[in-house]
């Protein structure tokens, strides 16, 4: 069976700058990779072909067996900075998605507070954004993500902005999502620890121009606890993807 | 609010300052009244024509004027600006046009229009609209084009369509644009309706100017300016109070900081 996302022989071009060049991908269907990357490495560039707002100056991006030409009708795409429009409420923030397909109902605004409270922002649904901190924006953007379940989700750095313990409840939170209805999920981070706890796959790209330099499957089964993180197995795992981004 | 306090005493305290030097400086100096009234004198002058009812309608002119215009400018900028940020084409086609009328000037427009429209309301209404209009047209513009870029994308990867993204991003983006248009017309409008009331105009503050000069009663001529600013100062913040009812949604330091 083909694979659900497909990068064949992708490069980038910025004028004279070549961002990425011969990235061969492929995601299968639910399944969940990350990518890991220093900064500047044109992981955003990747993402944001796979969500069809770029179009790749070589190569072709494939989901589902047809070509990326537009953004893909069942994705969902978590920008590196929380975007917000400062004039409407979180709630009504979280409900645009649905409104731009239909009028939402009660059942919709129901629900949308339900996924406002699973990211911790129960109560705060009346706020505006100027009303809220850094990491609130973030998980506010984060549930409207979630909001619509989309079977692809496409998510850059949604946690680097963000405090120790909140990412950590996202994580746990976002696996549990990801167990209970199993989208199909790319992951961008430069936290090797983030992206091996959430993963099956963890791909490493770097180089001059970037491309695909390493792969690492993630040997633990789901559903995950957070104590994996202290098991010496997985510390090992880290590790070993640790050095391997030392070596590029 | 706190923090402000004691920089509006020194404020005031400045104004009264300034205003006990000018007063001394005209008295030791014994300049004559018809080049330098006082304060004091101008106080008086101002009040004496204030409850006696001469600036009533005077005042009811002006303001006529710098309304009506503000008015119909205000509502054309809007729709015009509206209209060009619509169509690449049109913005093209009428940008020359724009930039031209945009450098002539309006004022001069005044004793043409009053050969065409009489010594009515009608020319000052439409020399305070056109001044009007420009803010309000460029904000337009700006602020429908001018729309940050990741919120686009997020609107692009939600499939929104064109008119969507006109109704629920462009627009009320635009808003703050806006009012910062709507702040600058008001104040040009009172320039403006002043100014056009030099040419041909018995009534009006800047008939009372014109009627003070041939008088030779200066201290007229200062009361008739001071109401214009005060006129000008109360319909900034008339436009300030509903941009604060309207935004209060929006974050404005943020804003700044972008
Ligand atoms: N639209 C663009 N135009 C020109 N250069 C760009 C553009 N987008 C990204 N780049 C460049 O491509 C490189 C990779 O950017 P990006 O994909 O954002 O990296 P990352 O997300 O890994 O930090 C950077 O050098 C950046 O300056
Ligand atoms: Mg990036």
């Amino acid at each position: 069976m083909d694979p659900y996302i497909q990068l064949k022989d992708v490069g980038v071009t910025f004028g004279k700058d070549v961002v990425l060049q011969r990235v061969d991908l492929s995601v299968e269907k639910q399944g969940f990779v990350s990518i890991v990357g220093k900064s500047g490495t044109g992981k955003t560039t990747l993402i944001k072909m796979v969500a069809g707002m770029l179009a790749p100056t070589e190569g072709e991006v494939w989901i589902q067996g047809e070509k990326v030409k537009e953004p893909h009708h069942d994705m969902t795409y978590v920008f590196q900075k929380p975007v917000l429009l400062e004039w409407r409420t979180l709630l009504e923030n979280i409900l645009l998605p649905i409104e731009l397909k239909r009028k939402p109902t009660q059942a919709d605004r129901d629900k949308a507070k339900q996924v406002l409270a699973l990211v911790e922002l129960a109560g705060d649904e009346h706020k505006y954004p100027h009303e809220c901190s850094g990491g609130m924006l973030s998980r506010a953007a984060l549930a409207r993500a979630l909001f619509t379940s989309p079977n692809l989700l496409l998510m850059d750095e949604p946690y680097a902005a963000l405090d120790a313990m909140t990412k950590e409840l996202l994580q746990v939170q976002l696996l549990e999502i990801a167990q209970d209805y199993n989208p199909t999920v790319i992951f961008i981070t430069h936290d090797i620890q983030e992206a091996a706890f959430l993963s099956d796959r963890v791909i490493l790209i770097g180089d001059q121009p970037s491309r695909v330099m390493q792969e690492y499957t993630i040997p633990f089964h789901r559903p995950r606890k957070k104590t994996l993180k202290f098991e010496p197995e997985f510390l090992q795992v880290v590790k070993q993807i640790y050095q391997g981004l030392e070596t590029l | 609010m706190k923090k402000m306090k004691p920089t509006m005493i020194y404020s005031v305290l400045l104004f009264i300052l300034l205003l006990t030097i000018w007063e001394l400086v005209v008295t030791v100096k014994n300049i004559p009244e018809l080049i330098l009234p006082k304060p004091t004198a101008i106080w008086m002058n101002l009040m004496t024509h204030l409850s006696s009812g001469y600036f009533l309608s005077h005042i009811n002119a002006t303001f006529i004027e710098v309304i009506g215009g503000f008015l119909i400018g205000a509502t054309i900028g809007v729709g015009l600006g509206f209209i060009v940020s619509q169509s690449r084409t049109l913005r093209e086609i009428l940008h020359p046009y724009i930039i031209a009328s945009q450098a002539m000037p309006k004022i001069a427009l005044a004793p043409l229009l009053t050969l065409w429209f009489g010594y009515g309301f009608a020319p000052k209404i439409i020399i305070t609209a056109l001044i009007s209009f420009f803010p309000l047209f460029e904000s337009t513009v700006t602020g429908l084009s001018l729309v940050d870029k990741d919120k686009v994308a997020l609107f692009r990867s939600l499939k929104a369509s064109p008119l969507q993204i006109l109704m629920k991003l462009r627009l009320p983006s635009a808003v703050p644009y806006l009012f910062s248009g709507l702040r600058v017309a008001i104040v040009l409008s009172v320039v403006g309706a002043a100014v056009s009331e030099f040419i041909g105009a018995n009534k009006g503050l800047g008939a009372v100017i014109t009627t003070g000069m041939g008088m030779m009663d200066t201290p007229l001529m200062f009361s008739a300016f001071i109401l214009l600013t005060l006129m000008g100062i109360a319909m900034y913040h008339l436009i300030g109070l509903l941009e604060r009812v309207f935004l209060k949604k929006y974050d404005y330091s943020r804003r700044d900081q972008e």
